[in-house]
This record gives structure tokens, C-alpha cells and sequence, in this order.
């Protein structure tokens, strides 16, 4: 694989993430043995275009959040590369990784935990301004604060209110417009709308596709939600144990899975319609998935595949576009047929 | 409807004191849980249907809760004449409750085994070694593998899926007429929902209990319930079968709630949320709570609370304006 | 400008904002920092007084007025709290020893808190191996007996206020680091924090901005405590012959002196003793206080009656 950065310029990639590793240290085994490693995120690579929406789902413990704190750089990456626009995040030195910063921010999962209790919301979004003194002159705080709250809905006088008298949603609206203070390209969402209610989650979902729509801004979207991440993404990379298994376009993904990890994760998710719930069939996985520090050997999904045979135990599968569908996916038998739900929710295909 | 219920709750009113003021959880809850039926208590955070489950239950604490007014009627008696020990032990043998989050329900202290048994143990149901006996049936019944060792570890050594099974066991070993699940799957993966969604059905299949399932979960709802009652602000806004309700809601809470979830059978396409912040049960409007939001509210609503009407479906709604097109 | 977006300001439903409250106006609902703040006020008037007109009556001697017992209003005003054995004004050495007293707490114990809330941030924050280091002899520190250090300190260095002051920092140090890492480990975790990073924040801006504010309120009621434990300290010192040497006057030193005239003369000890108590009592509510004026989650409690409805 060509480790060179790519060129800069509009032709390319905005992200260009390679062999992705991010390993945590383990519990020791026994007194005198190596610590075991977590392997969070383990050999990642995808491609983000520019005004794309790339929606990264899995379980817990499967590697999403810290894949998107990787790429953020809030801890070391342990090995691969990942190029912002021909820059590479994960080795940039402090003042280059100030200038990436600039271009690439954060929407958190709780908005009670993302803001500083004892600022005012607007010092919140000025702190941007603050670190990045040349983005704005301070003349223009005030009125660029309020077109800000505006623009994610909230009213441009509220900049001096603390973030404890605000509800859930308007706090995440706060959090948005926190990360749009600095004009990014790239805003990456680690279960935005996770904490929320159904009502206010469809409120900040729709902020977020217009203000994406809008400012062309590329989204890596991570969330559990399938249902969120259809609804918002262009792609969607479904991650297993630290592993992308399956990526490509969302339609192509959501009817076509390749992989029977996402066969099952999205014939798991409860449909919001009760016709046909008789005859529905859904495969329901067998057991937990496996301690990210000992995954199996193979395909880290075979011991709750029904598909398993013996190579899957011996040779991991390659990330390939397997059936020339543009999705990419880790199995050696991947589905040939359409697997979505028909209309009224029967599955065509399930477990036996 | 013509099945007799089990549980009927009448014009329940709970409220509980804050640092800012007394707040109204619930004003005035009117449903009843037939029996052998799965009966979804729909609602958001605030709603208030958390609140309903514990007032059955017997856990509002008072203060800084208090009733205020209302019955609980179960099995002919109205729980809320009884005394807080007469009410828990009722409760205790003949309604059993899952909790959202099975880790910490557990006592971390003792195996998993021990504590099943403790449920017969405390109802004086069983010597000690039947009832470890009749634990690892029920383990062995809840699809825990290798039942018979694992009785002996600890909740910390099970997966969240597996907390919710012994959780599940717990719940079915003195064969209640009522199970009141709270949130059962929220705080799981989707994978392991559809595990303890199955389970849950196939327990109510076998055991023939009634389950009051208190979810914001629509998906959840429809997979399992048959019926639902929608709350909001403290209130009952609509009470219907579940087909029904999800084919033509009534109340425009109910239509708002199902426009805004996003489906996984369906791509792209604007989700239409209900406009406006959630309810602030400090500063509810005058009439109907959902009036700000609402795009049916007239005057009227403001004047007066839409009370629960019965229609001639057998459905119900609190709307002024809601009426069953001809379907 | 913002064409495209959906249900824009469907958010107009907080309640009406209430005026910021002044300063002032939260010191003057919390009746307990408003006596406080009184009591430092007249402190603050005393220790001028003790340093310039009342400095010599301070060392006055006048054996006629010997021993005279408190609160006789109708002899001379400098000595209504008494006077001592050598007849010097009560109220004049209590004032001139404010001075002292003061001065000398407030240099150990500020210079504590900068020094031990600056390697408990180091310690905290940044951890490894100089964090360790930082912890341990913090914890060596600790585990010495305070007087026993001032002793054989003063003992070897000679016993000047400024060796005083030193050894009483040094001994207190300990607590501010412990606190401070204590606390720098669990905030530097929340996601403000990570917030702040990933906009591209500096150490010095994530310490100073969002972890010391945090902090600094517990530091400062710590710091209150210590005002106390530092006087007292100087106290015994000065009893042992190892504080302040007189002619010089401080309180502790008048408490230690007065000792020995306890039981014919309780003023000498008790009216420098209260003024101790007192002036620690003031600093410590007024850290209370600003514990909740400083904290916009809390500051409503302080807020006039109209928001506590």
C-alpha cells in the first residue's frame, strides 16, 4: 500500500485514514506476565470525500468512539496514519496539530458533560476565538456569538446564560455551534443525539443535515442508533471488535449487507410497525461478543457467525469489495440477495 | 377489552417537592393492564411513566414525593389504602419488576445464584437447597449457559445482556400475575435488545403474566405490545391497541412522536420533529400541555384540559379535536 | 443568512433571565460573610492603628495601671480589654501585634497554596514521573511532625520571621497537593476538558481556565483552615522561645506569654486567642461564601428573594 501522503487540493480525500491502530494497555496477567492489550481500533482505514456524511455504527466495545478520539487526537494513536487534507493528524507536531484543529472539531455524546459549568455559553463558543486569536477580531465576537445561537436555532441573547438552565437538545445545539465557531471542514459527531429523546433527537438530526448541506462540511457521524446513521449518512462503515467489517454506500449497506455482522445488527433493530410482527424473522446472535483483549483468531466475528467454517478460524478476511457493489467487507462468504426488510418489516432473509 | 384486568390505576396524582416548588409528576393517570396482556406505557423523559410504575410499586418516596390522590387497584385491593409494608409485600410476590439498569439492580456482593434464591427464601417459599436448586432452573430457563456454575459468580462477571436475563429470572420465580419492565433494553446493544426481546416474549408466553413495559422505545413497542398508552406531561394523551395506534395515531403528541423517528426500512427524507423544547413540569401551559407545539390548538385548548375520551373503537384519547377516521 | 435551516428560534421558552446578582448583592443575603466582613474591617483598622499611633502605646509600661481586668468602660479607652503585667494597653498590643500575626500567616499560607497548588497541577495533570516525585515527598512531608521540623529548622537557621515563615509553608504545603492533584485527576477527564483540547487549547489554557476555577474554591477554604493552624502553630513556636522574639508583638506570641498569668489574668491569653478564632472564623465563612457566589450553578441561592419562589 502507498504510504505517501496524498496531494493537497480538492482532488483528493479531505480524510485519509490507513492501518489505524490504537491499542490500550490491558490487565496483566499474573504477576510477572506482559500486560495484555485492548485493541480498540484495530487496523482501520477508510477514505472521507469532501460534503460527505460517513456514518460509523457499532456496538459497545466496538472501537467507534475511540476511533473518532483517535482521530481527534485526545489520546496517541498507536500506529497508522491518518492525512487531513494531505497533513497527517496523528504525527502533526503541537502547532501544526493547532492549525488541523482549526479545520476539524467535535460534537459530544452528553451535553451535560461538554461545556464548562462556569462559562456562559457564549464564552463557551468564543473560547474557539480565544485559542484562535487571528479567527476573529474580538470586535466581532458578540455579533458573530449571536448569528451562531441563530443559525442552531437558539435565540442570539441567550450568549449569557450558563449551560445548567438549558434542556438536553438546546444544549447539543449549543455544542454544534461550538464546533462551527471556527468555520471546520470536518466535524466529527460521537453520538450526538444518543442522550436525547425521540422528539428533540429528530430536531438536532435535521440541524445537523442542513448545516452540513449548507457549509459543505464533511460529518463523521459515530452512533449506535442504525436507524440516526441511515437517516444522515452518504456512507456507513459498520465496525466488529475494532474493525471495519463492512463499509460502503448507506442504501447499498442498509439493503444489500454484505457482512452477516451487519445482516444482524440491522435485522435486531426493531421496526416502529407492528404489522406482520408474527411472521417477521430476525437473526438473533448467540452470546456476547468477545474481550476486544483476546478477539478470536480469523474473523473476530466467527465464533457468533452462522456462516462459520474452518478458514474463518484460520485467515482473517480482507476488506474487499467482494460482489462489485462499491461495499467493501470483511468475509469470505459474503450475501449474495437483498437483505432488507420489505415495507411492512418481513425479513426475506433470516436465521434458520 | 372484554378481558377482566389485573391492574387498574384511577385518576392517579403524584407530585414531588423541588428547590423550585412543588412539580406535578402526574395529574391524574387513568389505565388499566388486562391480563395476560402486554401493555406499553409509551412516553419521554418527564412523562411521568417511571413515576407511575413506582407509585404501583410502592417506591415514591415520601417525602419528597406525595400522592395526592387516586387509586391503584390490584387484585380487588387499592394498593394505596395499604401501608407501605402491606403494599410492598403485595407487590412482592404477585408483581415483579425489571429494572433498566440489571448491573446495579444486582447486590454486587453475592453470586448471582444466591440471590435468585433469596427471592423464594424471603417469601418463605423454599428451604435453601431447593431453592438454589429451583435458581439454576430458572437461570437455565432465562438461556444463561452453563447455569449450574456460573450460580456461583458474581454480577460483575456477567455481560449487561446476562445481568438482564438473571434480572428476567428474578422477576418469573414466583410466577407473578404482573411484570413490570422498566426501560428493559435501553441500556443494551442492539444485538442483545433482540436476545431479551425474545426472551421477554417467550416468558410471556409460558408464564401467561401481564407486563406493564415502560419504554420511549416505538420500535420496542411495536415489536412487543398489545396495546399502549401514550403520556405526556403527567397525563394519559392516548390509550389504544397497538395496531391501531401505530396506523393512525389520535392524539397529535402521539402523530408528532411517530413523525420524528427516523426508520431503518427507510432512507433519506426529512424527519419532522415536534417543534419546541419538551415540557417544563415547572411552568406546564394552561389546558392542554401540548398546546404550544400543537398545530391543531385553538383557544379552547388553552380554556380547557382535554380529558381522556373513550371512543367507540374501544380507544382513547385527551384531544378535543382527535376523532377516528372511517378506516 | 440562515436559509436552509429547519425550526429556527423553535426555542423561546427559558425563563425570563435574571439579572446577573452584583457582588454585593450576594454578600448582603448571606448575613453570617456580611459579619465577617465586618470583623476584618475592623481588624484592618486595628493593624493600621497598631502601626502607626498606637505603636507606642504598645510597649508603654505603666505599673500603676498593672493587670487591670477588661471591659471597665469608664477608664481609659486603650484599656478596656485590660492590660498586662507591666500595665501596657491591651487594645495597643493586640492592634500591633495584628501586624505580625498577620503578615506572617498570610506569607505561609499564600506561599502554600501558590507553591502547593502549582506541584499539585504538575503532579495532577501532567503525572509520570515528576508527578510521583512530587507525590512522595509530599507525602514525606506529611508524615514528619510539623512542630518537631519548625523546631530543628529554627533550631539550626536561627529563629527570624522570615525562617518562620518559611518552615510554616513548607509543613503545609503537603495538604494543597494532595488536594489539588486529587482534584486535576478527575476534572482533567470530563469532556469539557477533552472539549477544550480538541479547539485546540494549550496545557496552560486547559489548567488555567478550565481546571483551576474549578479547583480554586476548595483550595481557598482550605487555605482559610490553615490561617488558623498556621497562627496557633506560631504560637507554640513563640512559647517554645522559636517564633517571635519580643520586644516584637504577635498574637501567638501573647497567647504563649500570657500563659504563665493564666490563672490571675485570663485576658492576656483569651483576647489575643479570639482575635485568632475570630479572624479564621471571617476568612472561612467568606470562603464558603464565595464558594457559592463563584459557582453560576449554586449562585441563585444568593440571588434576591424574587428568584426563590
Amino acid at each position: 500500500m502507498a504510504i505517501g501522503p496524498i496531494p493537497v487540493g480538492n482532488a483528493g480525500p479531505l480524510l485519509d485514514v490507513r492501518n489505524l491502530v490504537k491499542h490500550f494497555p490491558g490487565r496483566r496477567r499474573g504477576l510477572f506476565g506482559a500486560p495484555s492489550a485492548i485493541r480498540a481500533v484495530d487496523d482501520v482505514g477508510f477514505t472521507l470525500s469532501r460534503g460527505e456524511t460517513l456514518g460509523v455504527v457499532g456496538e459497545s466495545g466496538s472501537g467507534k468512539t475511540t476511533l473518532a478520539r483517535t482521530l481527534l487526537r485526545l489520546h496517541p494513536a498507536t500506529s497508522g496514519q491518518a492525512f487531513f487534507d494531505g497533513e497527517d493528524i496523528l504525527t502533526a507536531d503541537p502547532a501544526a496539530l493547532k492549525r488541523l484543529r482549526r479545520r476539524m472539531q467535535v460534537v459530544f455524546q452528553d451535553p451535560y458533560l461538554a461545556f464548562n459549568p462556569r462559562f456562559t455559553i457564549g464564552e463557551t463558543i468564543a473560547e474557539a476565538w480565544r485559542i484562535h486569536f487571528d479567527a476573529l477580531p474580538r470586535s466581532q465576537w458578540a455579533k458573530r456569538i449571536g448569528e451562531l445561537l441563530e443559525q442552531v436555532g437558539l435565540r442570539a441573547d441567550y450568549a449569557g446564560r450558563h449551560p445548567h438552565e438549558f434542556s438536553g437538545g438546546q444544549r447539543q445545539r449549543v455544542g454544534i455551534a461550538r464546533a462551527l465557531a471556527l468555520e471546520p471542514d470536518l466535524v466529527i459527531c460521537d453520538e450526538p443525539v444518543s442522550a436525547l429523546d425521540v422528539s428533540v433527537q429528530a430536531q438536532v438530526v435535521n440541524l445537523l443535515v442542513d448545516i452540513q448541506k449548507m457549509r459543505k462540511l464533511s460529518l463523521i457521524f459515530v452512533a449506535h442508533d442504525l436507524a440516526v446513521v441511515r437517516h444522515i449518512s452518504t456512507r456507513v462503515a459498520v465496525m466488529y471488535l475494532g474493525k471495519i467489517v463492512e463499509i460502503g454506500p448507506t442504501d447499498a449497506v442498509f439493503e444489500r449487507a454484505n457482512h452477516p455482522y451487519t445482516q444482524a445488527l440491522l435485522s435486531a433493530v426493531p421496526v416502529p410497525d407492528p404489522r406482520g410482527r408474527e411472521q417477521r424473522r430476525r437473526i438473533v446472535l448467540q452470546g456476547d461478543p468477545p474481550n476486544p483483549a483476546s478477539p478470536p483468531s480469523g474473523c473476530r466475528f466467527r465464533t457468533r457467525c452462522w456462516k462459520a467454517q474452518d478458514i474463518c478460524a484460520r485467515e482473517e478476511p480482507a476488506l474487499l469489495d467482494r460482489r462489485g457493489t462499491g461495499t467493501l467487507s470483511r468475509c469470505l462468504f459474503p450475501e449474495a440477495g437483498p437483505t432488507t426488510r420489505l415495507p411492512h418489516g418481513q425479513l426475506t432473509r433470516g436465521q434458520e | 377489552m372484554t378481558k377482566p384486568s389485573v391492574l387498574e390505576i384511577d385518576n392517579l396524582q403524584v407530585s414531588f417537592r423541588t428547590s423550585g416548588g412543588r412539580v406535578a409528576a402526574l395529574n391524574g393517570v387513568s389505565f388499566a393492564v388486562g391480563q395476560n396482556e402486554v401493555l406499553a406505557v409509551l412516553g419521554e423523559s418527564g412523562s411521568g411513566k417511571s413515576v407511575t410504575a413506582a407509585s404501583v410499586m410502592g417506591l415514591i418516596a415520601q417525602p419528597p414525593g406525595s400522592i395526592d390522590g387516586g387509586q391503584i387497584r390490584f387484585g380487588g385491593v387499592n394498593l394505596l389504602a395499604l401501608d407501605a409494608d402491606d403494599h410492598r409485600r403485595m407487590c412482592g410476590k404477585r408483581v415483579s419488576l425489571i429494572f433498566q439498569d440489571a448491573l446495579s439492580a444486582l447486590n454486587p456482593v453475592y453470586p448471582v445464584g444466591w440471590q435468585i434464591a433469596e427471592v423464594f427464601a424471603i417469601h418463605g417459599m423454599a428451604d435453601r437447597a431447593s431453592a438454589v436448586r429451583h435458581a439454576v432452573e430458572l437461570m437455565e430457563a432465562v438461556g444463561i449457559p452453563a447455569a449450574a456454575e456460573r450460580a456461583g459468580q458474581y454480577p460483575h462477571q456477567f455481560s449487561g445482556g446476562m445481568c438482564q436475563r438473571i434480572m428476567i429470572a428474578m422477576a418469573i420465580a414466583l410466577k407473578p400475575e404482573l411484570i413490570i419492565a422498566d426501560e428493559p433494553t435501553t441500556a443494551l446493544d442492539v444485538t442483545i435488545q433482540a436476545q431479551i426481546v425474545e426472551l421477554l416474549k417467550e416468558t410471556h408466553a409460558q408464564s401467561g403474566a401481564s407486563i406493564m413495559l415502560i419504554t420511549h422505545d416505538l420500535g420496542l413497542v411495536a415489536e412487543m405490545a398489545d396495546r399502549v398508552v401514550v403520556m405526556y406531561a403527567g397525563r394519559v394523551v392516548e390509550d389504544s391497541d397497538v395496531y391501531r395506534f401505530f396506523a393512525e395515531p389520535l392524539h397529535p403528541y402521539a402523530m408528532g412522536l411517530l413523525a420524528s423517528q427516523p426508520r431503518i426500512d427507510r432512507g433519506a427524507g426529512a424527519l419532522q420533529p415536534i417543534p419546541g423544547a419538551p415540557p417544563n413540569p415547572l411552568a406546564l401551559p394552561s389546558g392542554c400541555a401540548f398546546r404550544p407545539p400543537c398545530p391543531r390548538a385553538t383557544l379552547r385548548c388553552a380554556e380547557q384540559t382535554p380529558a381522556l375520551r373513550k371512543l367507540a373503537s374501544g380507544r382513547a384519547v385527551a384531544c378535543h379535536f382527535a376523532d377516528e377516521q372511517a378506516l | 443568512m440562515t436559509a436552509g435551516i429547519r425550526d429556527v428560534n423553535a426555542f423561546d421558552d427559558l425563563p425570563p433571565v435574571r439579572p446577573a446578582p452584583t457582588l454585593a448583592a450576594m454578600l448582603a443575603r448571606d448575613p453570617l460573610a456580611v459579619g465577617a466582613c465586618l470583623w476584618l474591617l475592623v481588624v484592618a483598622t486595628a493593624l493600621l492603628a497598631g502601626q502607626t499611633f498606637l505603636a507606642d502605646d504598645a510597649v508603654r509600661i505603666n505599673l500603676v495601671a498593672r493587670n487591670l481586668a477588661p471591659f471597665q468602660f469608664d477608664a481609659n479607652w486603650l484599656n478596656w480589654l485590660g492590660t498586662d503585667s507591666l500595665g501596657r494597653s491591651l487594645v495597643a498590643r493586640l492592634s500591633a501585634g495584628a501586624g505580625t500575626a498577620l503578615a506572617i500567616a498570610f506569607a505561609a499560607v499564600g506561599a502554600s497554596l501558590i507553591l502547593g497548588t502549582g506541584l499539585g497541577l504538575v503532579a495532577g495533570y501532567f503525572g509520570g514521573f515528576a508527578g510521583n516525585l512530587i507525590l512522595r515527598i509530599a507525602d514525606m512531608i506529611l508524615g514528619f511532625p510539623t512542630l518537631l521540623l519548625a523546631l530543628v529548622v529554627l533550631y539550626i537557621f536561627g529563629p527570624n520571621i522570615f525562617n518562620l515563615i518559611v518552615v510554616l509553608a513548607v509543613t503545609r504545603v503537603p495538604a494543597y497537593i494532595r488536594v489539588t492533584n486529587a482534584e486535576v485527576i478527575e476534572i482533567r477527564e470530563r469532556l469539557f476538558v477533552d472539549a477544550a483540547r480538541a479547539l485546540g487549547a494549550g496545557h496552560a489554557r486547559i489548567v488555567f481556565a478550565h481546571i483551576l476555577p474549578i479547583v480554586a474554591p476548595t483550595l481557598l477554604t482550605l487555605a482559610s483552615l490553615n490561617l488558623a493552624m498556621v497562627m496557633l502553630i506560631e504560637a507554640g513556636l513563640s512559647f517554645l522561645g522559636l517564633g517571635i522574639q519580643p520586644p516584637s508583638i504577635s498574637w501567638g506570641l501573647m497567647v504563649a506569654q500570657g500563659r504563665s498569668h493564666l490563672a490571675q489574668a485570663w485576658w492576656l491569653t483569651c483576647m489575643p486567642g479570639l482575635a485568632i478564632m475570630l479572624t479564621t472564623m471571617a476568612f472561612n465563612l467568606i470562603a464558603n461564601w464565595y464558594r457559592i457566589a463563584g459557582d453560576p450553578q449554586q449562585r441563585w441561592r444568593l440571588a434576591g428573594s424574587e428568584a426563590s419562589k
